[in-house]
């Protein structure tokens, strides 16, 4: 994933031929490789945002086709996942501003959950939905979800968060400790019994 | 972390991970599409990059005093060419070098060098191009003197890489033909090709001065070294730009004046040095890029020759494209001294 620009003054050696112009597929590669490691990954954290497989398909789509366009503005401050993930938060937050507006105009319009084909995705979403964890965590406001859903599922630190969503440190760990006190408060009311609040 | 916690992070890791098998031929076929029309855009581009290149070699620099009425019909024709460039050059016979390519050009391709790499992504290449050409003139003898080859790449019909190559070394006299042989250097070898098309073009070298106001009927050489080959080197010579104007529509034509200072303690005849202008789109990209233009000129010093120690203005004259303003780029220059092979060395 090495990346580096070609000194015209290197080409000018004593050798036939003048200038050449070199057109690579490097970047494609690059691509293919970013897709192969992370989109489902990319996919998962679109999918937290939206809760919508194929919108979430749609934002993940949009992520790498944003990732191949900025590669150059890639300078390896952090990991190709950060800012890929990066991009997901940025991708998925607009993703939920333009179905606000899209909301306005469809609100009378019947709600009905997707449908999905029996295949591993479906059984992949039907798994993730049913679980009581992670619909107390949809509960949560988008900011709050999401830092949960870093910090717990993607194993990211408070500094990579920051990274992700742009944010201060600091901010994280607000966002952090308040989200993990509403999320308490709601497991506790869930009357899961692996809460310590609720062992009798 | 709490145990509730490390309970929800292990609830939440448990999750299965969506995965969908269509995104990543959907992102590569979007890829592959804003791919396919970035590489128009840039085929546009260089077809008229190298045009002017060709067009500007052919025009000789010189002092020319470039009117509109004294600008030859080829350089519109080429400027809104949009198809590929080999066509383009069709409609513009007056350049074309009665030097023709009868056989080939074949593509060899000798693998990769990985004993030698370069690094990951740029290992050595060995590509050598064959082709035979002939000289189909019936009155006048053609060399590397008097005629420039264009060697064009394609790959799947896009144009991949081009290189301004040598005709034979030894002049061909009317109706005889030669071997002719190529091979660009690997570093600058794209490594991902495989299975390149060639397309071996030669143009006529012109000198054009200012007493000719009309396309010169007698062709005069820009180098004097029938026999061989040249090859590209440092030249030692200083170059700062002093002004870089245009006129004409969207400042087509454009015009460098440059001081160009000789440290060396021996004269240097323009003859073996060759120019170079890269007019990069802007500060972060490199001479090569694919959206820097490039033009190869050629250096006129007063009396053929610059002094030991001594500055000359040189002024360096080039035809542009009409659509695209390029007067507001910062451009670089570069004089490359074309030593000579030695005999049998081509």
């Amino acid at each position: 994933m090495e990346r580096g620009n070609q000194d015209p003054m290197l080409e000018v050696q004593p050798v036939y031929g003048v200038v050449s112009q070199v057109e690579s597929t490097a970047d494609t590669e690059l691509l293919r490789e970013l897709v192969n490691s992370y989109s489902s990954d990319i996919l998962s954290l679109a999918f937290s945002y939206v809760r919508d497989f194929q919108q979430a398909e749609d934002i993940a789509q949009e992520v790498f086709l944003r990732a191949y366009r900025n590669l150059n503005r890639f300078h390896g401050k952090s990991s190709y996942k950060t800012w890929l993930y990066s991009i997901a938060a940025n991708c998925s937050k607009d993703f939920l501003r333009a179905r606000k507006v899209r909301q306005v105009f469809w609100l009378r319009k019947t709600q009905e959950p997707p449908e999905y084909g029996r295949s591993a995705e479906s059984e992949a979403i039907q798994t993730i939905e049913g679980d009581s964890v992670w619909k107390i965590v949809m509960q949560l406001s988008v900011k709050y979800r999401e830092v949960i859903i870093l910090h717990y599922k993607e194993d990211f630190s408070t500094s990579q968060i920051a990274d992700v969503l742009g944010i201060s440190e600091q901010t994280v760990r607000t966002r952090l400790f308040r989200a993990r006190d509403m999320l308490k408060k709601l497991l506790e009311k869930e009357e899961l019994d692996w809460m310590p609040g609720n062992k009798k | 972390m709490d145990a509730w916690e490390q309970k929800v992070k292990d609830r939440l890791k448990a999750l299965p991970k969506l995965s969908s098998s269509a995104l990543e031929s959907n992102v590569l076929s979007k890829i592959s599409q804003e791919n396919n029309r970035k590489k128009n855009r840039r085929r546009v581009q260089q077809g008229l990059s190298i045009a002017a290149c060709i067009a500007c070699a052919g025009i000789g620099i010189g002092t020319l005093s470039l009117h509109s009425a004294a600008i030859p019909k080829p350089l519109n024709a080429i400027q809104p060419s949009k198809q590929p460039f080999a066509q383009a050059f069709g409609q513009v016979d007056w350049w074309m070098s009665p030097l023709q390519t009868v056989e080939g050009p074949t593509v060899t391709q000798l693998g990769k060098n990985t004993d030698f790499p370069v690094s990951d992504r740029n290992p050595v290449v060995q590509i050598t191009v064959d082709a035979k050409v002939k000289n189909t003139a019936t009155n006048e003898t053609l060399s590397n003197v008097n005629t420039q080859g264009l060697l064009l790449f394609f790959q799947d019909g896009v144009q991949v890489a081009s290189y301004f190559v040598d005709a034979p070394n030894q002049p061909l006299a009317p109706g005889q033909s030669a071997e002719w042989k190529f091979q660009p250097m690997s570093s600058s070898w794209p490594a991902h090709l495989d299975h390149v098309q060639a397309k071996l073009t030669f143009i006529r070298r012109i000198n054009w001065t200012p007493t000719q106001s009309v396309l010169p009927s007698k062709l005069q050489p820009t180098v004097e070294i029938p026999s061989l080959g040249w090859k590209i080197g440092r030249s030692p010579l200083q170059v700062t730009m002093l002004d870089f104007t245009g006129y004409g529509q969207n400042n087509m034509y454009m015009q460098i004046r440059a001081d160009v200072y000789n440290p060396t303690n021996e004269a240097l005849r323009d003859q073996n040095l060759m120019g170079f202008i890269f007019l990069p789109k802007d500060s972060t990209s490199s001479a090569l890029d694919d959206y820097t233009f490039k033009y190869m000129v050629d250096v006129s010093f007063l009396h053929g020759e610059i002094a030991p120690k001594t500055h000359q203005t040189v002024t360096f004259k080039f035809v542009g494209n009409a659509s695209l303003d390029l007067i507001h780029r910062t451009p670089s220059i570069l004089i490359v001294s074309k030593a000579t092979l030695p005999k049998g060395d081509n």
